[in-house]
């Protein structure tokens, strides 16, 4: 019984690691796309910046040093968003989901393995913005506590991983769901602890009480020092590794159901 | 049928397709609010914001999110002919295709003018009451043909956008480009003088500068006329230069 179990599980793991290659290739398969976001992130935070300083604010020091992470935070939000919730919608509309499911594979290992090739590529991002950063403003990104950090780039992906699939199965029936794309993309970081907490106590509030928020905050605490929240990082990193893993679990859920849909009827989604 | 029927048809058909999806005209009026509303409200931790300065910036924002849909218009159009295999046809059919791409621009700024009314009017009555109201249904006709040259601009890159394999990935970096070219959200004197020059060439600041113009009440001739002949050089180059992609393609294929 033990060995059956222990087949399956390698199994499942041979699986993801199948799809994570396969997504990774997929991605890294247009190296021209990939200069073009290389060249395009510059671009568009000296705007955001620029745009701020609109307002009459002059950005140094510690704020840039924030911005580095608010701009980090939104770009995951975006990516996943678009890129990997969106883009399961497309696999569905190109039939590639249909030699997915004939091959034997599930609906979970095949999102989890390509959310994994997504980790790796939002990793590339993040070495872009910090560049980028360094490169139009002359700053240099600080990172206080790089193992804080580097658990909180995981946790924020497998969040944003569970958030976009879940999404994409609820709005999988819709004709435009890249309107509701668009405006969720403000939404959910604006109560997903993009802004940092030092903005105001309503913001530290949202940023205390949203399960979404806390690997963006110990994302800003690993790389700053600053203890946003004054609550023990210890707690704050268990309380997100927590979330994350309740979300993992809805995630299975939702696909499970729409795995089960598209093998019957052919359609995606939950609806 | 007369070139006239023939571009009324062409409006009507796309009048048809994008009547199709009511959601991408309402994110063209709720957006602005969002961008406009999101850096506000991250500025407004840092510095106190008043509602001139907002409503400067809510129109800086819609002048680069419809610019960008704008410059994006005609190479979208025939990127999408293109990949659904119907270039061919609409090449060799005894319309021109430039009647069609002037269809498409026609309902396209007419969408957006209309959109951009429909987005405008809180923010206008609420700094400037009805006289706000009032000019911002006149600062109408200043987009319309502020996004000419806008339109001219993106068939003049048309020819690149198609001949580029990764078409979507250098239309995103087109995107990035004129959001940070437009100048329309941020003071563009801080900038190095031949990035300031650029900008000043190009028809988004200006735009910008007329419309916040208009609907202060303080709109200059010199503005306006800027506009107009932006217009013209901008729409002229975009014909001639599409005159040439379209003899390429007829000659060598697609």
């Amino acid at each position: 019984m033990a060995g059956y179990r222990d087949h399956c599980l390698e199994r499942a793991f041979s699986d993801v690691m199948n799809e994570t290659e396969k997504g990774l290739r997929a991605l890294l398969a247009r190296p021209a796309s990939l200069v073009m976001s290389i060249i395009s992130a510059p671009l568009w935070l000296a705007f955001f910046v620029l745009s701020l300083e609109g307002y009459g604010l002059s950005l140094r020091g510690s704020t840039l040093q924030l911005l580095i992470w608010v701009s980090y935070s939104f770009s995951l939000y975006s990516t996943w968003l678009w890129e990997f919730g969106h883009g399961i919608l497309d696999e569905q509309q190109e039939g590639v989901l249909e030699y997915v499911l004939g091959s034997g594979s599930s609906l979970f290992k095949h999102v989890l393995g390509s959310g994994l090739a997504f980790l790796i590529y939002s990793l590339l991002d993040m070495v872009i913005i910090l560049a980028s950063f360094s490169l139009v403003f002359g700053v240099k990104p600080l990172i206080m506590n790089p193992a804080l950090l580097a658990a909180s780039i995981v946790l924020a992906s497998a969040s944003l991983l569970s958030v976009a699939s879940i999404y994409s199965m609820l709005v999988a029936g819709l004709r435009s769901s890249w309107v509701v794309t668009d405006i969720l993309q403000f939404v959910l970081p604006a109560i997903g602890g993009l802004l940092p907490s030092e903005f105001s106590p309503a913001i530290r509030a949202i940023n205390s009480n949203s399960p979404l928020a806390y690997p963006f905050v110990l994302m800003r605490e690993g790389a700053t020092g600053i203890n946003e929240l004054g609550t023990p990082i210890m707690t704050q990193l268990m309380l997100a590794t927590a979330f994350t893993a309740i979300l993992l679990g809805l995630s299975w859920l939702f696909l499970f159901m729409a795995d089960k849909r598209l093998r019957r009827d052919g359609r995606l989604g939950l609806r | 049928m007369s070139a006239l029927d023939r571009l009324g048809a062409v409006i009507e058909g796309e009048f048809k397709i994008i009547s199709r999806e009511p959601g991408g005209l309402a994110l063209l009026v709720i957006l602005p609010y969002f961008v406009a509303g999101g850096t506000a409200i991250i500025a407004s931790f840092l510095a106190s914001i008043n509602r001139y300065r907002f409503m400067e910036q809510f129109i800086g924002f819609e002048v680069v999110m419809l610019s960008i849909i704008m410059i994006q218009t005609g190479a979208r159009f025939l990127r999408e002919e293109r990949n659904g295999g119907r270039l061919e046809y609409l090449l060799a059919s005894p319309t021109n295709a430039l009647l069609i791409l002037l269809g498409t621009s026609i309902v396209m700024a007419s969408s957006m003018v209309a959109a951009f009314l429909v987005s405008l009017i809180p923010v206008a009555y609420g700094v400037y009451g009805v006289p706000g109201l009032i000019r911002s249904i006149t600062s109408l006709l200043l987009l319309f043909i502020g996004l000419m040259p806008l339109y001219g601009l993106g068939i003049l890159l048309s020819g690149v956008v198609l001949r580029f394999r990764e078409s979507d990935s250098l239309m995103g970096l087109i995107t990035s480009a004129a959001s940070l070219l437009s100048g329309a959200t941020y003071p563009i004197e801080a900038l190095p003088k031949w990035l300031e020059l650029l900008i000043r060439v190009l028809p988004m600041h200006m735009l910008d500068k007329a419309l916040y113009g208009e609907v202060m009440g303080y709109l200059t001739p010199s503005r306006a006329i800027y506009l107009a002949v932006a217009a013209m050089i901008y729409l002229s180059l975009g014909v001639y230069s599409y005159g040439r992609l379209q003899r390429s393609l007829l000659r060598k294929g697609i």
